[in-house]
């Protein structure tokens, strides 16, 4: 703006009288005016609605791609750009009125996962806004299990069927879900353990025992110690040991 | 031949001496280091996210490099006939074009030395700053990654020439173009949702047919599949890297035939 002024005064000073020069400057000075004036009385983004609230389709993503051509990768962290602004919005507004953004979270969600489903970031934040911050916990189990042909890690498949199991008590949800992250390259002693004890919940000790014996030969060598372990804790554990002996 | 090397030679000097191949150039140094900046707001794959940023912004400069420098090189040869002072050597009108395809993409590769050059520098300050999220050899896959994506813009370029053969000026080309442009953008993509089932039941069956028979006749600007796979270092297939460049090149080479062709029958007076 500084340099606006000045080159208009450096213009203005070619052969002009003092009062046509003062006239410019009074004019400068009311237009800035009114910018000043006119920034400060635009409403803040905290008082419009979301861009998006609408169900995420097929269609959509056909519009989305076309759009991304060949980056969809940044349209995808676009998405999570968009989900720390939605997620700003959502916590300044009160709570009675937060729906029109936790749509839009579930639609951009929807849009980085469809546009690059090995993002990690999409996952986390699935876990961490859509389902604990907007309650969505059937969205959020949706959009995680959809991590399955892609990551190698157990992790969003693990969350998931924590969800299930914890928030919907819906262990017919968490086992195939459990079972499925322990089948991962990389799944660590907690998701096999996580998994072995929603199947002794729901099939027994002895489902259980043939779950974790059936994981040792898949899970990495360095992963194998801590399912001998919970083996050995399951088969000298009181009610694993009345249940085997009962059938036995 | 010398005549050939002449105005390789001549083009790349006329389009680098220009205030605006300057500006690129020194963008170009600057913006990798700029893109640090969002990357950082990132969780876990920030590696991955810095390259997206470099692959979208190459094909940013790499569009704006064909529109503000090499449409109004060609402009300038069509409209003021500059081209006649060179086919007045003589030079036949096939080598002349061959020359100015040749020199057009040639300045590409000062403009693309400096960005990886830079890039792979930032790429080293990246690992070093957040060593558990960005992948190691990510600056080699982003080197690698940018020779690909350069393949797609040799056809693009060669296109250009082919609608510059025939146009009458500015605005002609720049529309043509520009049309181009945005249907090799978007269309690729639109054809592998199209393979969905649910969308194709969506969709009436010509314009599947319509959409595929466009896209034979363009150059696939889509390298989407390979940006994603190397951000994300999976392995990309020889044969199919190998069959994209093939693509790209043989595409190039017969666009620049056919412009040729149109090029030799225009009347210059």
């Amino acid at each position: 703006m500084p340099c606006l002024l000045l080159l208009l005064l450096r213009w203005s000073s070619n052969g002009v009288t003092l009062a046509d020069m003062i006239i410019r400057l009074a004019l400068i000075a009311a237009l800035i005016a009114a910018i000043g004036w006119g920034r400060s009385n635009t409403p803040p983004r905290q008082e419009f609605l979301p861009l998006t609230t609408s169900q995420w389709s097929e269609n959509h993503a056909l519009w989305h791609r076309a759009w991304a051509g060949p980056v969809p990768a940044f349209a995808a962290d676009m998405a999570v750009l968009n989900i720390f602004n939605i997620y700003a919005q959502a916590t300044a507004t009160p709570a009675e009125n937060r729906e029109p953004w936790w749509s839009a979270l579930k639609y951009q969600l929807r849009l980085g996962q469809d546009m690059d489903p090995y993002f990690r970031d999409i996952y986390r934040l699935t876990e961490g806004l859509l389902a604990y911050e907007a309650q969505d916990m059937q969205e959020a189990i949706n959009i995680l299990s959809l991590s399955e042909p892609y990551l190698n890690s157990s992790d969003p498949l693990l969350v998931a069927a924590f969800i299930a199991h914890q928030e919907l008590k819906n262990d017919v949800l968490a086992i195939p879900l459990a079972i499925k992250a322990a089948d991962k390259p990389d799944a660590s002693p907690l998701a096999v353990g996580f998994a072995s004890s929603l199947i002794k919940g729901q099939s027994g000790c002895r489902a259980a025992l043939a779950f974790l014996n059936s994981r040792l030969g898949s899970v990495p060598e360095k992963y194998q110690q801590g399912i001998v372990r919970r083996i050995r804790k399951l088969q000298e554990g009181e009610e694993c040991r009345e249940e085997i002996q009962g059938l036995l | 031949m010398n005549q050939l090397f002449s105005l390789i030679w001549f083009t790349l000097k006329e389009v680098a001496f220009q205030r605006i191949y300057k500006i690129l150039l020194f963008s170009l140094i600057i913006i990798p280091w700029l893109l640090l900046i969002p990357t950082s707001l990132f969780m876990l794959d920030m590696g991955k996210v810095f390259m997206d940023m470099l692959f979208t912004a190459l094909h940013a400069w790499l569009t704006a490099y064909l529109f503000f420098l090499a449409v109004p090189l060609l402009v300038r040869d069509v409209e003021q006939g500059i081209c006649s002072i060179f086919l007045t050597l003589p030079m036949s009108r096939g080598l002349y074009l061959w020359g100015r395809f040749i020199g057009v993409i040639s300045s590409i590769v000062p403009l693309l030395l400096c960005y990886i050059i830079s890039a792979v520098a930032a790429f080293f300050w990246a690992e070093s700053s957040w060593p558990n999220y960005v992948l190691p050899d990510s600056g080699l896959s982003f080197c690698y990654g940018s020779m690909l994506i350069l393949m797609p813009y040799l056809a693009l370029a060669a296109v250009l020439f082919l609608i510059a053969a025939g146009a009458s000026g500015s605005a002609e080309i720049t529309l043509f173009l520009f049309s181009v442009w945005l249907i090799c953008w978007a269309l690729p993509p639109v054809l592998d949702a199209l393979q969905n089932i649910e969308v194709a039941e969506s969709t009436p069956a010509w314009t599947g047919m319509l959409l595929y028979g466009i896209n034979q006749l363009l150059p696939d600007l889509s390298s989407s599949q390979i940006s994603l796979s190397l951000a994300h270092q999976l392995p990309l297939h020889p044969t199919s890297v190998f069959a994209y460049c093939i693509q790209h090149v043989t595409y190039a080479v017969l666009a620049l035939i056919a412009a040729s062709m149109v090029f030799k029958r225009r009347d210059l007076s």
